[in-house]
C-alpha cells in the first residue's frame, strides 16, 4: 500500500495509493477554459449535494507568497520553479486534498501533475526527474485535457487582460523578445508536451473550441462514469446538466447547474440527502456515509502515482 | 544570504534543452553515490572549494562560520557563504512552514530542495567556477537527515536534493546532546517545535523530545560520515570556540593551497590567531 515504485520506476515517498474519494483534474494550456469548466462541475456536484471541493494550482497558503515574490523578482530558474510548484502541490495535498479523499469526498483540481510535466518539460527539465519529484501525488480518477489551438487560447487571454505575465509567456526562456511571440512559442511547446501525455497519463481529451455548455456536458458524463455507485437516477441525470440549453460559445450554464428551469437546481443539498438523493451514495466501499474515514486500503478511488 | 565577496548571479544555464541545472544531472545519474544516496567523490572541473559545516541544532556552526569566513579572506581567497535556508526564493515559505505545525514533511523536503537548488544554480556554481571558497552552514546532510526522520524515502531525496557540487570537506561539529540542549534553552527557552522533533510525537515533554530527536539525527549523521569517507571530518566541538575554530582551520588549510597554486597558510595551533579572532569577532 505504501511506498513502492511508481509507474515510471521512480522511487516513491511513502504515500497511500488508494482513497475512498475521487480526484478529478483538468489540464490544458493557459486560456483553454479549464477553470471555467471545473467551476461549473463544482457547482453541479454541490447542487447535487455532493461533498465536493476545488483546489487550484499555486494556491497553497505556505508557498503562494514566496512564489509570487520570486516571480516578481524574476529569480526563478526552471528547476527551482518546478520544486516550488511541487511544494505547493505537496502542501495542498497534505492539508486539503488527502483528508477529503480519505473521507470519501470529491476533490476537483484545477491543474494537477500533468501541468508540471508539460510546463517544466517545456522548460527543459527531464521527464524522468519530474516524475520522480511528483511521485507522491495520487493519480486522478479522471483527468481531462482541454485541447485548444494556441492562437485561440492567446485571443481569449488578450480579451481578458492586455498584458501577459513574464513566466506565463515563457519570457524566462528567451525564446523571443516580444511577450506575445514568446507566449506563442512557449505555449506550443507546452501543448506538444500535453499531446505526448494524453496516452501515458490517460487524459480524456475534450475539444475546448466547442461551446462551453457542450464541453460541460461531456465533462459531466466522464465524471459520472467514475462515481460507480452514484445512481443514475433523475436527480443526477438532470441536475445541472446543460441539455437543451442554447449552446453558443461563451454560454455559461448558471451556477448550481442549468437545471434551474426545471427547479431541480434549487433543491438544497440537505433536501436531497433527506429524500435519499445521491449524496455520498456513489461510495464504492459500501460504508455508511456518516461513518469514520476508511482505513488505508479501502475503496478504489484516486490511485497513487507512488 | 550573506556574501563577503559577491559574485554575479549567474543562472541555470540554457533552459532550452541545455543545462537546466542540478536536476538534469541528477536525472542523468552521473553523480557518484555511496549506499544511502550520499555523494562520495569530489567533482572535478572547478577551481573553487566547497566547505560545509554540519552538526546538530545548537552545535555552534553559525559562530564557527562567522569566524572562518574572514580568516579565509585574510588568507587571500575570496569567500562566499551559503547554507540551508539561505535562498531568498523559499524564505517566506519556510517561515510559514515554521508557523504551521500541521504543515507536512513532503512540503518541507521540497522546500529544502528548492532552497539548495537555487543556491547551487545562482551562487555556488558561478562562485566555484571562479575559484571562490564557498562555506555553507549546513547542506544536504541536515536536510536529508531531517527528511529521513520524517519518513521520506532515500531514493526520493536523492532526486530532490542537489548532488553537486560535492563538498571538498564537511566539518561535522561533534557535541553531545546535553550540551546542545543547554545551548538551545539558554538561547530561546523552549526549543523550536521541529528542531525538537515535536511534530514526530517522540515525547510529550519538549525537552525530552529534543533529546530523542537529536540522538536520532546523530545516528543519521554517523551513517553519512561513513558514506562520505575522508570528506567527512569530525571536529570535537565540546570545547571553547577558539579551539574549535583552530581545528576547523587545520582541516581547511590543505584545501586552500591548490586553489591558487601557491603555498597556503600554515595551520594554526590552538590558542593562536583563532583565539584572537574569537575575541574580536564572536
Amino acid at each position: 500500500m505504501n511506498g513502492g515504485p511508481s509507474r515510471s520506476g521512480a522511487p516513491a515517498y511513502p504515500a497511500r495509493r488508494t482513497y475512498p474519494g475521487r480526484l478529478i483534474a483538468v489540464e490544458g494550456i493557459d486560456g483553454c477554459g479549464k477553470s471555467t469548466q471545473i467551476r461549473l462541475l463544482l457547482q453541479w456536484l454541490l447542487a447535487a449535494g455532493q461533498p465536493a471541493y476545488l483546489t487550484t494550482w499555486n494556491s497553497s497558503a505556505l508557498v503562494h507568497d514566496a512564489l509570487r515574490s520570486a516571480k516578481r523578482d524574476r529569480t526563478l530558474t526552471p528547476a527551482v520553479f518546478s520544486l516550488m510548484h511541487a511544494a505547493d502541490l505537496a502542501d495542498r495535498l497534505e492539508r486539503e486534498v488527502v483528508p477529503r479523499l480519505r473521507a470519501g469526498h470529491i476533490v476537483l483540481a484545477d491543474r494537477w501533475v500533468c501541468t508540471a510535466f508539460a510546463r517544466d518539460g517545456a522548460r527543459g527539465l527531464p521527464d524522468r526527474w519530474l516524475r520522480t519529484v511528483y511521485a507522491f501525488a495520487p493519480r486522478p480518477a479522471v483527468a481531462v485535457y482541454f485541447r485548444v489551438p494556441v492562437e485561440e487560447a492567446a485571443s481569449r487571454i488578450f480579451a481578458a487582460r492586455p498584458k501577459l505575465k513574464y513566466y506565463e509567456a515563457g519570457l524566462d526562456l528567451g525564446l523571443a523578445q516580444e511577450a506575445a511571440a514568446s507566449f506563442d512559442l512557449f505555449q506550443r511547446r507546452v501543448a506538444d508536451r500535453y499531446e505526448s501525455l494524453v496516452r501515458r497519463e490517460r487524459l480524456h481529451v475534450l475539444d475546448a473550441c466547442e461551446p462551453v455548455a457542450v464541453q460541460q456536458q461531456r465533462f459531466r458524463s466522464l465524471v459520472r462514469d467514475v462515481l460507480p455507485s452514484w445512481r443514475a437516477g433523475p436527480d443526477l441525470e438532470d441536475a445541472g446538466a446543460p441539455e437543451g440549453r442554447p449552446a453558443g460559445q461563451g454560454a455559461h450554464p448558471s451556477p448550481g447547474g442549468a437545471g434551474r428551469g426545471s427547479g431541480r437546481g434549487k433543491v438544497s443539498a440537505a433536501t436531497r440527502r433527506a429524500r435519499g438523493g445521491p449524496a455520498l451514495e456513489w461510495r464504492a466501499d459500501g460504508r455508511d456515509p456518516g461513518s469514520a474515514p476508511a482505513e488505508p486500503g479501502h475503496g478504489n478511488g484516486a490511485a497513487g502515482r507512488g | 544570504m550573506r556574501t563577503r565577496a559577491r559574485r554575479g548571479g549567474g543562472g541555470a544555464g540554457s533552459p532550452d534543452g541545455g543545462d537546466p541545472g542540478t536536476a538534469r544531472r541528477m536525472a542523468a545519474g552521473d553523480a557518484q553515490r555511496a549506499p544511502g544516496g550520499q555523494p562520495t567523490a569530489a567533482s572535478g572541473g572547478r577551481t573553487g572549494r566547497f566547505i560545509v559545516l554540519e552538526g546538530g541544532d545548537g552545535a555552534g556552526r553559525s559562530t564557527q562560520l562567522r569566524l572562518l569566513l574572514p580568516w579565509v579572506e585574510e588568507m587571500g581567497f575570496a569567500a562566499v557563504d551559503a547554507g540551508l535556508g539561505r535562498s531568498s526564493v523559499p524564505r517566506r515559505a519556510f517561515r510559514a512552514h515554521r508557523r504551521t505545525p500541521e504543515a507536512g514533511a513532503r512540503t518541507l523536503a521540497l522546500l529544502y530542495a528548492a532552497d539548495l537548488t537555487d543556491q547551487v544554480e545562482r551562487r555556488l556554481r558561478p562562485a566555484l567556477s571562479s575559484g571562490f571558497v564557498v562555506v555553507a552552514d549546513r547542506w544536504t546532510p541536515t536536510a536529508r537527515a531531517r527528511c529521513l526522520l520524517r519518513g521520506a524515502s532515500p531514493a526520493w531525496l536523492d532526486a530532490l536534493l542537489p548532488a553537486e557540487p560535492l563538498p571538498d570537506l564537511i566539518c561535522y561539529l561533534d557535541t553531545d546532546v546535553a550540551a546542545r540542549l543547554q545551548r538551545q534553552v539558554h538561547k530561546r527557552g523552549l526549543p523550536d517545535f521541529r528542531e525538537s522533533g515535536r511534530d514526530l510525537g517522540l515525547h510529550p515533554d519538549p525537552l525530552r523530545s529534543f533529546v530523542r530527536y537529536q540522538h536520532a539525527l546523530d545516528e543519521r549523521y554517523a551513517e553519512f560520515g561513513r558514506a562520505y569517507g575522508a570528506v567527512w571530518r569530525v571536529i570535537p566541538a565540546g570545547g571553547d570556540a577558539a579551539s574549535i575554530q583552530s581545528a576547523i582551520r587545520r582541516a581547511v588549510t590543505p584545501l586552500l593551497r591548490p586553489v591558487a597554486g601557491a603555498a597556503g597558510p600554515s595551520p594554526e595551533p590552538a590558542g593562536g590567531p583563532a583565539a584572537a579572532d574569537v575575541k574580536a569577532r564572536a
